[in-house]
């Protein structure tokens, strides 16, 4: 079974990388930060930071993919799993 | 009055789960039970997955952690966001491979994409394995509620046993249905008891608001908000964050019951809109965190320095009754719902994908009689385990990860090269298996390297290994069609 639409590039999804860059990458680059934005630990503030980044690029991937999904919305292909 | 709380809470859910998935229909088959006819729409399967990551072993586990160790404790914020990240891309291929093959669980998912059952046994047994040390986490926390409720005069092995009983009895009726509605329950409760608990912990501990809680551990506890921590001995350093994180992200679809979660979405945008939303709710640590800082700071001794009970134990410790019997119950939800959760998806893959192939046979009804009696088997195995040892949820967790990191190679291959075929997984899971638990090969990443989590090592030499088998035995024959 082909996908929805074979031939649409996903080159935007390789943004998925920065969550992990900033979120794991960034663990020692910040540890020894004293800054302590609003009384709060900075390593802290930057994994939650990271945590708001994260949703926002998914979120953008998304806002492109929805245009052309990868799967096709099958309700025919229901039926193949009602029952094992 | 804590007792009666308590059970309020737990039973008026379990009536509430129970009333509300009578009113559909009752569960025929195996699919229908164990996947709730693969219809759920987007609100529902986030409650199911936003219930996933309130958990003991994010509630009372980082809240103990956080309480032991300080900055470690930020793990939980990495492993939400990550894992959605790779979810968004991961989480539609096992969905559209579930509707397209009909599957209803990931043992089903090995067997039909590399078309060998034989895999499908062994991935059950190693999903099986995994699911039983995740419900050994709920079952530690339930019986530390049963302690607290009835007593300490209650053995920890009767504790366990009665929380093995609970949650069997949890789940017995319709299966996901049932686990939807007091997932929905334990969230909001969970949410409203931590709103609360946050709003008053500062006047306990002396501080002025939240973030000067937060102020004054750092100042108190100097090391507490960066890595390694309160116990640069306990060998929790920037590596092992790193590392720990990276490995949970990977592993975290593949715990079989997220894994199956996948199949029950009803569509794409549903699936990928859920990992927009998903990281935002584990922002929420920061107040899980800072509950555990302000037991630090208020001195809670847990009885015998378990940090498992820090949380229970400030709470009992500093809060009145009613608040502490809702905390309890909410608490037992909490363990509960993802408990009955794991069980029920060890039951299914055990009567699918363990005995079927065995006993081609069976009928619909044997098959699920067969799966309800493993689950009282398995949480049997879990109470066993739980009276074994005593380690903190967090470790506990880590090790569910690790041994279900074993999978991953086969999923992710699955979906990115042509060249997987199943016996060069299969070497690549007994070698991966060898590499986490035989005691050389620990000792020998400790010394190679140090501070690694073994899980995520493991699972990288898996990965190599099955790669190089892949490609040393070609694929047999390719008539099948394959996922795009």
């Amino acid at each position: 079974m082909t996908p929805a639409t074979p031939s649409v590039s996903r080159r935007h999804r390789w943004l998925l990388l920065i969550p992990f860059l900033w979120q794991i990458g960034g663990v020692p680059l910040v540890n020894d930060i004293a800054w302590r934005p609003l009384s709060l630990p900075f390593p802290m503030v930057w994994q939650m930071a990271g945590i708001l980044v994260t949703s926002a690029i998914i979120a953008f991937i998304f806002s492109i993919d929805r245009r052309h999904p990868e799967f096709d919305d099958d309700e025919d292909a229901d039926r193949a799993g009602a029952d094992h | 009055m804590i007792l009666a709380l308590t059970l309020a809470v737990v039973l008026g859910t379990m009536a509430g789960a129970l009333l509300s998935a009578r009113r559909q229909a009752r569960a025929r088959t195996l699919t229908e039970w164990a996947v709730g006819g693969r219809r759920f729409g987007v609100l529902v399967f986030w409650f199911l997955n936003a219930g996933e990551i309130y958990t003991t072993f994010a509630v009372l586990g980082i809240s103990g952690f956080a309480w032991a160790h300080g900055a470690p404790a930020y793990l939980a914020f990495t492993s939400v966001s990550l894992s959605a990240a790779i979810g968004y891309w991961l989480m539609p291929c096992i969905w559209d491979a579930g509707r397209r093959h009909g599957l209803v669980t990931q043992a089903d998912f090995f067997a039909a994409h590399y078309r060998a059952t034989w895999l499908g046994v062994v991935v059950g047994v190693a999903g099986i394995a995994a699911l039983i040390v995740y419900v050994q986490i709920q079952i530690v926390a339930l019986s530390l509620i049963v302690r607290l409720t009835l007593g300490p005069d209650v053995s920890t092995a009767m504790a366990a046993t009665i929380a093995a009983g609970v949650m069997l009895a949890f789940v017995y009726f319709a299966g996901l249905r049932s686990a939807a509605f007091a997932a929905g329950v334990k969230d909001v409760l969970m949410l409203a008891i931590v709103v609360l608990l946050c709003m008053t912990v500062a006047s306990k501990v002396g501080a002025a608001s939240m973030l000067d809680v937060y102020r004054m551990a750092q100042d108190q506890f100097p090391g507490i908000g960066r890595l390694p921590g309160l116990q640069p001995g306990a060998g929790l350093s920037t590596v092992w964050l790193m590392t720990a994180a990276l490995n949970v992200a990977l592993g975290n679809w593949i715990l079989p019951h997220l894994f199956q979660l996948c199949f029950s979405a009803g569509s794409e945008a549903t699936i990928r809109r859920n990992a927009i939303w998903q990281p935002i709710y584990s922002l929420s640590y920061f107040f899980i965190i800072l509950l555990g800082f302000a037991a630090l700071l208020a001195g809670t001794q847990p009885e015998g320095g378990d940090t498992n009970a820090v949380l229970l134990q400030f709470v009992a410790d500093r809060y009145p009754a009613w608040a502490v019997g809702i905390f309890a119950g909410t608490a037992c939800l909490l363990a509960l719902v993802p408990g009955s959760v794991l069980l029920l998806t060890a039951g299914s893959i055990f009567s699918r994908n363990i005995l079927l192939p065995l006993r081609p046979g069976l009928s619909d009804r044997a098959s699920l009689l067969a799966s309800r009696l493993s689950m009282i088997a398995f949480a049997a195995i879990a109470v066993w385990l739980t009276l074994g040892g005593s380690k903190s949820l967090v470790e506990i967790g880590l090790s569910a990860y690790a041994a279900i990191g074993m999978l991953a190679p086969g999923v992710y291959f699955a979906f990115i090269w042509k060249r997987a075929q199943a016996w060069g997984i299969f070497t690549g899971i007994v070698v991966g298996y060898f590499a986490l638990l035989l005691p050389q090969a620990q000792q020998l990443w400790n010394a190679l390297l140090p501070g690694w989590d073994h899980g995520l090592v493991a699972m990288a030499i898996n990965a190599a290994v099955a790669a190089l088998a892949c490609i040393a035995w070609p694929r047999r024959i390719a008539a099948a069609p394959q996922p795009a």
